[in-house]
């Protein structure tokens, strides 16, 4: 297994209390698998994939856990252990590519730094090697796009960029946090065509980090699901559209229109706000908004189990295999 | 880029004449009319009806004030800043006599207050909430808020008064000792940085905090470039825009300090000569200098946005 | 942090105000009781801080020097951002030629040297408490002014301004009753920090000698008179410097502090106005 994540807790600490950001998850990624990760704006999905490389800004921290990359656990590496594998083995490609560039510098200067920093290679070694980057990301006129700056490109040219960028050292595993949020409709599918056939021809693992069902059903091998900082359902893509198990899984479902339904069935939204991850309640997380809630559900919070061999969830109800 | 700067310049240049008219006013309405000061210094007080007229025609001020004023900016922008009344030395000649004492302040003065400014503030911003940051961050405050001639008394009282590490006063130039020069200058010139300082560190810290929270850092460190690499290579050059805007106000510092420490020191530099041309009503002289130091702060400001536009692309596109 | 630093000044402020309020009832000695026979003595049980030069008690005049020193900073101050204000809300209301009167205005007196130009309007004026008062103020009020603008060009677009003007609420109303209460935070911020700056003017003119005319007693004055004679009294000129130091930072800490809590946003004046400058879309 190319990634192993074990019981990964992360919170950050304000005062005396904790926002338990990513509250003990374990997952793994396989080789040249795509995995997604889905769940609503601050269930810790962020948190997670940040953790995975260790760039949680304070006041957050892993709090216990394992992240074990081929082996050898990230989360006790040395800083220069650490360095090594950031942006060589385990890439990133944020959210919004306004933001994620430095403004100052240009697109060359940031594309040449990974060469640079990993490879040892001079500047004008590196320079030819991003430009063929930018050509692979389908970036028109590469050459004297290096010398532009991120404010004289479009939104989608900016996250070709940083594509390109995380690509540089073909990475085993290339993190990406709501790649295409940001954009514009129409440029979404064409950029999670390139990321998905990029990381194919290199072999790369892909973890697709999004709100957005459709993106996973298309691009992902298998999915997890994330509420309130814990994963609460784990399924192949094909497995969790077929039989979503989890309540909120379902309801995430039902809460999207979707073309090959009938269209009299109704959209039912999930009611409520998730919780405050500083001020968990007992039990289970999703027991206010659940429509199928129980008394055991208040009591004690349900733990991942499997449900089929690889089916896994979290919800008293299926305890029993029903 | 071009027509922002072009602006630019023309907003300093109606500055620069706002600034002419209200120099031109203030010594106009001095109180003592200069010629009786001449008198009294040279003719004891006495003369005739004759003497007074030759020398109000001298000094220009029979004419008419708006004539005056011409005469006045046209003297100016061929170099003749008109003559002392006290010394009836060429105001030019005193101001290019002096240039060079006061040029040496300003330029170690300039260079301490940055190298200090700006390693503190860069070590307070990446070590943020340490005891050193609240350590050099209140030493900040303190720089900022001790006056020039309190840092003055404190330092003579302590490296002349008490251990004679340094002299008290007096000034020796370059060209006699090179050592007596710098002992000479060393106290003035850290009595001048020192706000200055202060106001730097304050803001590099409050900017480079502000660029070490935004996304490109974190995409920077994603990328496996060190604490140090990520500073150097994204995070100084963002952070250092919007400090040069401070460079104006520093000079503005470092302009009046120089004023009260040349005084305090005895250093024969222009800052001295603008305050006993106060005390003596000496209007050609103050006017030059209030001229000068205007010139100087508006083309500080200009320099700033030239600079502004060469560090930060995004100014070109606007523009 | 912030915090902790807000409440040292006001606790330091206070304490110069209580002791300028009860300030003759509380001094040790007559502070003009000269005394020929012991001039610049030094500290000793009848005169905690020693003698200035004609003999008299340090201690006393120093806290008597309290008022002046006060005094003048917090009205300077008060008189410039009353000007400042009003040129403010008029250049941000009215706009056009009238803005750009001001706001050049403005920019003619930020780059003069403050100093010199209060030393000449001092010496104008005649050395004075009065004249010292007028010169601050006549250099002052534009750092108000140019701050004032800014929250009203921001304000007046506000829905609720808008909303007013439509229901033909009359220009003075706009301005009194709807501009003014959004300029009272920033306002207050830039007037503990001009008073911290102000003292320390007002210090310098004493310093050079075109302050308050003896016998009233400035922290400056004593300054200025005791730095003859550091040599051998030099509480005469480091106490009262201190004073001066001491109140300028109490200001400065109170202006930090009130800054942070009140509006985030001015933290970093300088730093927005560049974010504006350099907004490309």
């Amino acid at each position: 297994m190319l990634l192993k994540v074990l019981n990964l807790c992360t919170y950050y600490q304000t005062g005396s209390s904790y926002v338990r950001a990513v509250d003990d998850i374990s997952f793994e990624l396989a080789k040249g698998e795509t995995l997604g990760v889905v769940g609503e704006s601050g269930c810790g999905k962020t948190a997670a994939a940040l953790s995975l490389m260790r760039l949680i800004p304070s006041p957050g921290r892993i709090v216990s856990g394992k992240i074990l990359f081929e082996g050898k656990d990230i989360t006790a590496l040395s800083i220069k252990e650490l360095l090594s594998i950031r942006g060589d083995q385990i890439a990133m490609i944020f959210q919004d590519p306004m933001t994620a560039l430095n403004p100052v510098l240009s697109i060359g200067e940031q594309l040449v730094e990974p060469f640079m920093i990993h490879r040892r290679l001079s500047r004008k070694v590196a320079i030819p090697l991003c430009i063929e980057l930018l050509n692979k990301v389908r970036i028109p006129d590469a050459g004297s796009r290096m010398k532009s700056y991120p404010h004289e490109l479009s939104g989608g040219m900016r996250q070709r960029v940083m594509i390109a960028m995380a690509l540089a050292l073909n990475p085993k595993i290339i993190i990406a946090d709501e790649p295409t949020t940001a954009l514009d409709v129409s440029i979404q599918a064409e950029l999670l065509e390139l990321l998905k056939n990029i990381t194919r021809e290199q072999n790369a693992s892909l973890m697709l980090i999004t709100h957005n069902l459709g993106i996973v059903a298309r691009y992902a091998d298998r999915v997890m699901i994330m509420y309130a900082g814990r994963i609460v359902e784990k399924a192949f893509t094909l497995n969790l559209y077929q039989t979503p198990l989890h309540p909120y899984t379902k309801g995430l479902l039902d809460s999207v229109p979707r073309l090959n339904q009938n269209n009299n069935k109704k959209l039912t939204p999930i009611k409520g706000q998730p919780p405050d991850l500083a001020n968990l309640p007992q039990g289970c997380a999703f027991y206010e908004r659940c429509t199928l809630k129980e008394a055991r559900c208040k009591a004690k919070a349900p733990t991942l189990k499997k449900f089929t061999c690889d089916h896994e969830v979290a919800c008293w109800l299926k305890e029993e295999g029903k | 880029m071009k027509s922002y700067l072009l602006k630019r310049l023309l907003y300093s240049l109606l500055t620069l004449w706002l600034v002419s008219l209200f120099i031109f006013a203030i010594a106009r309405i001095l109180p003592g009319d200069p010629v009786q000061g001449v008198l009294m210094a040279s003719h004891m007080g006495i003369a005739d009806n004759n003497l007074i007229e030759g020398l109000r025609a001298k000094f220009g001020i029979d004419q008419p004030l708006p004539i005056q004023y011409l005469v006045w900016v046209k003297n100016f922008i061929i170099g003749d800043f008109g003559v002392s009344i006290a010394s009836g030395e060429k105001v030019f000649e005193m101001f290019m006599k002096r240039l060079p004492v006061t040029l040496e302040l300003f330029m170690g003065s300039a260079i301490w207050s940055m190298l200090i400014g700006f390693s503190c503030g860069i070590i307070s911003a990446v070590r943020r909430n340490s005891f050193l940051d609240h350590l050099l961050t209140v030493g900040a405050v303190l720089g900022l808020s001790i006056p020039v001639f309190w840092e003055g008394i404190v330092l003579i009282y302590l490296l002349s008064v008490m251990t004679h590490i340094l002299p008290p006063s007096g000034y020796v130039p370059f060209t006699e000792s090179i050592t007596g020069n710098l002992l000479a200058m060393a106290m003035p010139t850290f009595i001048m940085g020192t706000q200055g300082a202060g106001l730097i560190a304050r803001y590099v810290r409050s900017s480079l905090l502000s660029v070490l929270g935004q996304d490109f850092i974190r995409t920077a460190y994603a990328k496996g470039l060190s604490e140090r690499q990520v500073l150097i290579r994204h995070a100084l050059k963002p952070a250092m825009i919007p400090v040069t805007t401070v460079a104006g106000l520093t000079f503005g510092y470092v302009t009046a300090g120089s004023f009260i420490v040349e005084y305090m020191f005895a250093i024969p530099g222009l800052g001295r000569m603008g305050v006993n041309a106060i005390f003596a009503n000496d209007f050609p002289v103050i006017q030059a200098t209030l001229f000068i130091v205007a010139i100087n702060i508006l083309a500080v400001n200009f320099l700033v946005d030239v600079l502004y536009g060469y560090l930060d692309p995004r100014v070109k596109v606007r523009s | 942090m912030k915090n902790r630093i807000f409440i040292v000044g006001l606790i330091i402020i206070l304490g110069f105000l209580a002791i300028a309020a009860i300030a003759p009832q509380i001094v040790p000695c007559d502070p003009e009781a000269q005394d020929l026979y012991h001039v610049l003595e030094g500290p000793s049980r009848q005169h905690l801080l020693g003698t200035d030069d004609v003999g008299r008690d340090l201690l006393s005049r120093v806290i008597m020097g309290t008022r002046p020193t006060l005094f003048i900073g917090v009205t300077a101050t008060f008189l410039s951002s009353v000007i400042g204000v009003l040129m403010g809300l008029i250049a941000g209301y009215k706009g056009g030629f009238i803005d750009m009167f001001i706001m050049r205005l403005t920019d003619t007196f930020m780059c003069m040297p403050v100093l010199i130009v209060v030393l000449a309007l001092v010496a104008v004026l005649g050395p004075g408490i009065k004249s010292v008062i007028m010169a601050i103020t006549f250099i002052n009020w534009t750092s108000f002014a140019r701050i004032v603008r800014g929250e009203v060009l921001f304000a007046r677009e506000l829905p609720y301004v808008e909303a007013a003007r439509a229901m033909g609420a009359s220009g003075l109303r706009i301005i009194f009753f709807h501009l003014l209460p959004n300029v009272t935070a920033p306002v207050i911020v830039t007037a503990s920090i001009a008073i911290s700056g102000n003292i320390m003017l007002e210090s310098a003119v004493s310093f050079l000698g075109l302050g308050a005319q003896p016998p009233t007693s400035t922290w400056g004055n004593e300054l200025r008179i005791g730095y003859s004679y550091l040599e051998i009294a030099p509480l005469f000129s480091l106490v009262p410097g201190a004073l001066i130091t001491l109140s300028v930072l109490a200001f400065n800490f109170i202006g930090d502090g009130l800054r942070d809590t009140f509006d985030p946003r001015l933290s970093n004046t300088l730093l927005n106005k560049n974010v504006k400058k350099s907004e490309v879309k």
